[in-house]
């Protein structure tokens, strides 16, 4: 169905190919996972598909790529829609139309579909992802994985013959990407087309992938069965990382699989490692009866929450149910209609923003908005004179979290982790005491999440707090010390992470699917492990 | 109080004051201004002829000693009058309701052109604004309606021209003679012509009454072209005034006067022997009333509409609350 | 009979087109008048078919805005009058002092004695205008203006579209402006220099709406936006010139119809002309379009009832006024009620069969509102 023959491409003005000399084959039916770090290569892989990559993006491609026999080149983009559907990760900016019926149509308008089809596949496309009762909604009302189903729904109306999905649940919160991960695996069974996705949680997708394609970043790919291909990966699932420890083989790929081969493993465990001390001591940041409202929406209901020095606090929650309210209302620039704030003592609702933010420092949801300069060292000198520090302090604190990045270069140029290296690193150069970050971890993929603990740690390490308000379990399990629960602006329980985490099947991490809730991560495996086998 | 109450109130207040407040205007209104001419030399006789319109020629005395302008003087004789509707009373475009809004002027190159006194009437149709001091020939008015004062004893002139060039427009038929005052010499009056384009530039203090001059000759019209002015345009051209200059010989016989070289006026006064038939307008029509009739207004319309207005403003209100309702339910 | 009624009325979104036309010519036989009654009738008739027709989305709520723009609009007409030039009358109602002004300003009236003949000018004028804006607001609230542009003609599409795209992005920019305006606090954003500040602001915004309309341009792009089909560059230059003459036609016969001034053989002839021509051109660049529509509304007997009912009334209006002018342009000279005769009134009523005669709109469908999601914290997905 899709043939790359000796493909090779580069941008205009890079030295280095991005991809070079690939040769794959994909046949009709098969589902296929790219895998990857981000910028590795994986999304122009899949944009020389429906020809985006070149003729959208710039640059040149030497070697033919061929979709159904149709070499890409001979076409623009917008001749293989009927052939190649693409969705994206961001669903919102792909949406040309307000409704849902609308948009769903869309595609079908420009191909000359006649009416009654179209109707007749509307209705069908609609009942297939489950987004019949939605019909009428306005796009913007949808909650995210509702926005990302009618995304896919809207290719699937052209009854394209392969589905390209780039990264479709890494902007989404875990029950999204459930969704709209069991509704893809569906439609794969049920209609049989071609389907290349691009994801980072590949424990939901590697079950019934029939290949893997592995994007290093040097230009070349790796392309086998899962199995094969996922046991020499640097970048791996949790349950791949600990089928690795444990010498599995076969290496399970799924929690079933995982669990039937963890049965010898469990006998092998000794008593299961206790995490660290809960810290006792003065609190640094305590707020109590925090109440946040917008008009008659209450959003924060009398919370009360202590943090102490060089603890790790992590904030779960569903999306609504006041996290960023109470984070922002504890870092004194969001609204608080009610309660205290105390940070050594001082109210930072009361100082002005600068003064605030040397007590207490926030990397909001979109760190990008705080960027505007064209360069990182001329954000990195703004933000010093901003603090009142040094100059450099910045350009230090940069290199200690993200080694490597060009001062010269644009932020917009950085990628995700970087990016939130940059802003954290501004965010402290005016040295508060408590840093707290809203959903850093959206949008990342492992090994920068892996980086953002090492920042954390190396944060808490100097003694500051640190709030982390996250949907990521994975994330919380490696780093988080305590961790808070909030449901409708109010918190519900309120703990250690292993107490936290283990207890309940909505938070349990892969590692404790698979052996018990006493195991939160690979490393507490690995700690627990007799030294022989490790 | 909602919105639709509110406007209900409001609606329903003001119908009872229509029908408290008459406020009728009669044409001629006989309350200002005295039938016929001025009988002494204290205030001014206007004189509005409807020439090709069709009507009786209309002569009323406005009596007042104190000085007024050319519009003060028509308005208090008592004519009901209209101006266009963008320049306002400075350029008048209906003399008791002549020409009509139904009335159709022949005017070359526009046949039935209706007057509707939006913007300047054509120079083929319009009334034209002549002036005289008593036994002296008709003047061409130089001066706006407004931009100049009446001459105490003289006379104002209406004149509707239809289809007359500048040269050619038609003076007033009645002959600017006081009852009992002919034969008596001009007391001719020196305006100098407006010497700058504003239509707002009044005429300089009243002017000073020559010398009598026997012949009576007036000033020959100056073209006054202002953009906009309401004069509309005469092409003639220009002459100095010169009343005031005589020159005598030193005889002491009194020179005849120069040749006039151009212009609409007539070198001689008209002798009221010819003054066509004319009225007092005792007898004039009630303006309003005529309009009604020929615009078809009912008196009950009115009355329908503002019931037809707080009826649909009731109905709009309920329906907004029954949908409101049906709504939230 | 009684079935062919229900199907009639059945609760059904009508064409936008219907209610455009509607409203036009409600709007053209306010222009045509500035009688007081009649005005005032008018405005009652709209406001009434549109509390009954229009449906519940937001963008209908917004009629009340429309009023208040009316009421704007008489009071700075009303209050201009007061201002610049009030005396044109004998009945003066105020004495203010006048202010005198520079030679340069020779021209202008600054307060000074305010006749009541003025102000009632001011307020028939503005009430006009008034009443044309209202007009317009309603066929905004009974007509989504954006299935109106879906209803062009295929010629207008890539015009259409580009303008559906805008409106979109106006929601999205300022609630970009606001995050980011919130994001500036917590780099310490008071006490920066005004420039700097500004900066700070448009850049992050503009950075996202180039982002945001590049993914756009990449999503409509692969999913077939623009697939005309090849068209010679000649066939294109005759469709495009035969448009754009009909369109200017249409504009100069529209403006000779409105105003009474300009010579008679500019108003109707050129009109038709104009339309024709641009019809022609409209066909012929159609037809090389291979486009369908989903759901395209239909013209029934409803949407040509609803039409027919607004243009009735502007050729009413139309008819009078050339019977008899006098009543649609009352005199100010005497201060006196406005009169008014039974044609103009009884055609200005006729606008008002819509609100029985037309199928009543979809009920409130709950989820069809627009509930708002997990926007307390706008998170953004």
């Amino acid at each position: 169905m899709i043939e790359w023959d000796q493909v090779t491409f580069w941008y205009h003005g890079q030295p280095e190919p991005v991809l070079a000399d690939i040769t794959l084959s994909i046949g009709e039916g098969e589902l296929v996972l790219f895998a990857g770090q981000t910028g590795a290569g994986k999304s122009t892989l899949l944009g020389t598909v429906n020809g985006l990559v070149p003729h959208f993006t710039g640059g040149h491609l030497d070697g033919v790529v061929s979709v159904a026999g149709i070499p890409t080149h001979s076409r623009p983009p917008r001749e293989f829609a009927h052939l190649v559907g693409v969705v994206g990760q961001d669903p919102l900016a792909g949406f040309v139309t307000d409704t849902v019926e609308e948009e769903l149509a869309y595609g079908m308008e420009q191909l000359g579909v006649s009416p009654q089809v179209m109707r007749r596949r509307v209705e069908e496309t609609l009942d297939l992802l489950g987004i019949a009762e939605l019909r009428r909604r306005a796009l913007r009302t949808l909650s995210g994985g509702q926005q990302q189903r009618v995304a896919v729904g809207s290719v699937l109306t052209m009854h394209p013959k392969v589905l390209v999905l780039d990264e479709p649940t890494s902007a989404l919160d875990p029950t999204a990407a459930e969704d709209v991960l069991a509704t893809l695996a569906r439609l794969v069974h049920d209609l049989g087309t071609t389907v290349l996705m691009a994801e980072h949680r590949m424990e939901r997708v590697v079950p019934f992938a029939d290949r893997v394609v592995y994007v290093p970043g040097d230009g070349t790919v790796v392309d086998g069965v899962p199995e094969q291909v996922l046991r020499t990966m640097p970048v791996v699932p949790p349950i791949v990382e600990l089928g690795r420890l444990a010498r599995w083989d076969p290496l399970p790929l799924s929690v079933r699989d995982a669990r039937r081969a963890a049965t010898p493993l469990r006998a092998d465990l000794g008593p299961a490692p206790r995490r660290t001390q809960p810290l006792t001591g003065p609190p640094v940041l305590s707020g109590s009866g925090v109440v946040v409202r917008y008009g008659p929406a209450v959003a924060v209901r009398g919370v009360d929450l202590d943090l102490r020095a060089g603890e790790v606090l992590a904030m779960m929650g569903r999306n609504g149910s006041g996290k960023s309210s109470l984070l922002w209302a504890l870092q004194g620039s969001g609204p608080r209609q009610g309660g205290t704030v105390r940070v050594g003592g001082v109210d930072p609702k009361q100082l002005s923003s600068a003064k605030a933010r040397e007590l207490v420092g926030l990397v909001p949801q979109t760190a990008s908005d705080l960027l505007y300069l064209e360069t990182v060292s001329g954000e990195c000198a703004a933000a010093d004179a901003e603090s009142g520090a040094e100059p450099g302090a910045c350009r230090a604190l940069l290199d200690r979290l993200a080694p490597g990045i060009d001062p010269a270069r644009h932020p917009r140029d950085l990628s995700e982790g970087q990016r939130l290296a940059l802003v954290l690193a501004v965010q402290l150069s005016a040295a508060p005491r408590v840093m707290l970050l809203d959903e850093p971890t959206r949008g990342l993929d492992y090994p920068a999440k892996a980086a953002l603990g090492a920042m954390i740690a190396a944060l808490t390490a100097e003694g500051r707090s640190v709030v982390v308000a996250t949907h990521d379990v994975e994330f919380v399990a490696t780093i988080a010390d305590r961790v808070v629960v909030l449901a409708e602006g109010e918190i519900v329980s309120d703990g250690p992470t292993a107490e936290v985490l283990g207890g309940s099947p909505a938070f349990a991490t892969q590692v404790a699917k698979i052996l018990g809730a006493e195991w939160l991560t690979v490393a507490d495996v690995a700690a627990a492990l007799p030294q022989g086998t490790r | 109080m909602t919105r639709f109450a509110k406007l209900l109130v409001l609606t329903a207040v003001t119908a009872a004051v229509a029908a408290v407040s008459p406020w009728p205007a009669l044409a001629v209104d006989h309350t200002k201004g005295q039938p016929g001419f001025c009988a002494t030399g204290t205030g001014v006789t206007v004189v509005v002829d409807f020439q090709q319109l069709g009507g009786t020629t209309i002569v009323r005395c406005f009596p007042q000693g104190t000085r007024g302008t050319g519009l003060d003087a028509l308005k208090g004789a008592g004519f009901q009058v209209a101006g266009v509707a963008r320049w306002g009373e400075s350029f008048i475009c209906r003399v008791e309701n002549r020409p009509s809004a139904v009335e159709e002027l022949p005017i070359k190159g526009r046949e039935h052109y209706r007057e509707s006194c939006v913007d300047t009437p054509p120079g083929a149709g319009y009334w034209s604004y002549w002036h005289a001091g008593n036994n002296c020939p008709w003047t061409y008015s130089q001066w706006g309606v407004k931009n100049r004062d009446f001459t105490q004893g003289g006379f104002e002139g209406w004149s509707f021209s239809l289809n007359a060039t500048a040269d050619s427009n038609p003076v007033p038929r009645i002959a600017p003679v006081r009852p009992g005052t002919s034969g008596q010499p001009c007391v001719a009056v020196v305006e100098p012509p407006p010497d700058s384009d504003d239509p707002n530039a009044k005429q300089p203090s009243p002017p000073v009454p020559a010398a009598p001059v026997p012949d009576g000759r007036g000033a020959a019209p100056v073209p006054t072209s202002t953009a906009g002015a309401p004069v509309p345009v005469p092409t003639g051209a220009s002459a100095p005034t010169s009343a005031a200059a005589l020159t005598s010989d030193p005889a002491g016989r009194v020179l005849p006067p120069p040749v006039p070289r151009s212009g609409s006026a007539a070198p001689q006064t008209a002798d009221p022997a010819q003054n066509v038939a004319y009225t007092g307008g005792e007898n004039a029509a009630d303006v309003n009333q005529v309009v009604k009739e020929q615009s078809g207004a009912s008196d009950y319309a009115p009355w329908v509409a503002g019931a037809a207005v707080v009826l649909l403003a009731a109905a709009t209100w309920l329906t907004a609350r029954r949908r409101r309702r049906a709504r939230d339910a | 009979m009684g079935g062919a009624r229900t199907t009639y009325f059945l609760p059904r979104d009508l064409h936008p087109g219907a209610w455009w036309l509607w409203a036009l010519g409600l709007a053209v036989a306010a222009s045509r008048t500035t009688n007081p009654w009649l005005l005032l009738t008018i405005l009652a008739v709209v406001g009434y078919v549109v509390v009954a027709r229009r449906t519940d989305a937001p963008w209908a709520m917004a009629f009340r805005l429309y009023l208040v723009l009316g009421a704007v609009i008489v009071f700075f007409r009303v209050f201009f009058r007061l201002v610049f030039g009030g005396a044109e009358g004998s009945t003066i109602v105020l004495r203010l002092p006048e202010i005198p002004l520079p030679e340069w300003a020779a021209g202008i009236r600054l307060l000074g004695d305010v006749s009541a003949e003025s102000l009632l000018g001011g307020f028939y004028d503005g009430l006009r205008l008034a009443t044309m804006v209202v007009c317009l607001g309603a066929a905004n609230a009974l007509a989504n203006p954006k299935r109106l542009l879906k209803a062009m003609p295929s010629a207008l599409y890539e015009a259409g579209t580009a303008v559906i795209v805008a409106l979109s992005v106006f929601p999205q920019l300022a609630e970009s402006a606001l995050r980011v305006r919130r994001a500036r606090k917590l780099r310490g954003g008071t006490g920066d220099k005004r420039f700097h500040a500004l900066r700070a602001i448009v850049i992050p915004v503009l950075a996202d709406a180039l982002d945001r309309s590049l993914r756009l341009a990449a999503s409509m792009d692969s999913r077939g936006y623009g697939r005309a089909g090849t068209v010679r560059a000649r066939t294109r230059l005759i469709t495009g010139a035969l448009m754009v003459v009909g369109l200017i036609g249409v504009c100069v016969g529209v403006y000779a119809t409105l105003d009474g001034t300009t010579p008679r053989f500019l108003a109707a002839p050129v009109l038709i002309g104009g339309l024709v021509v641009a019809l022609i051109g409209f066909r012929a660049a159609g037809a090389r379009v291979h486009r369908s529509r989903y759901r395209p509304g239909r013209w029934s007997l409803a949407e040509i009832v609803v039409a027919a009912s607004g243009v009735g009334v502007a050729v009413v209006l139309f008819a009078t006024s050339s019977v008899d002018p006098t009543n649609l342009n009352p005199s100010l000279i005497v201060l006196s009620w406005p009169m008014l005769s039974w044609p103009p009134l009884a055609g200005v009523l006729l606008g008002v069969l819509p609100a029985f005669l037309s199928p009543p709109p979809e009920p409130p469908f709950a989820a069809a509102l627009d509930v708002p999601g997990p926007q307390i914290e706008k998170v953004p997905a």
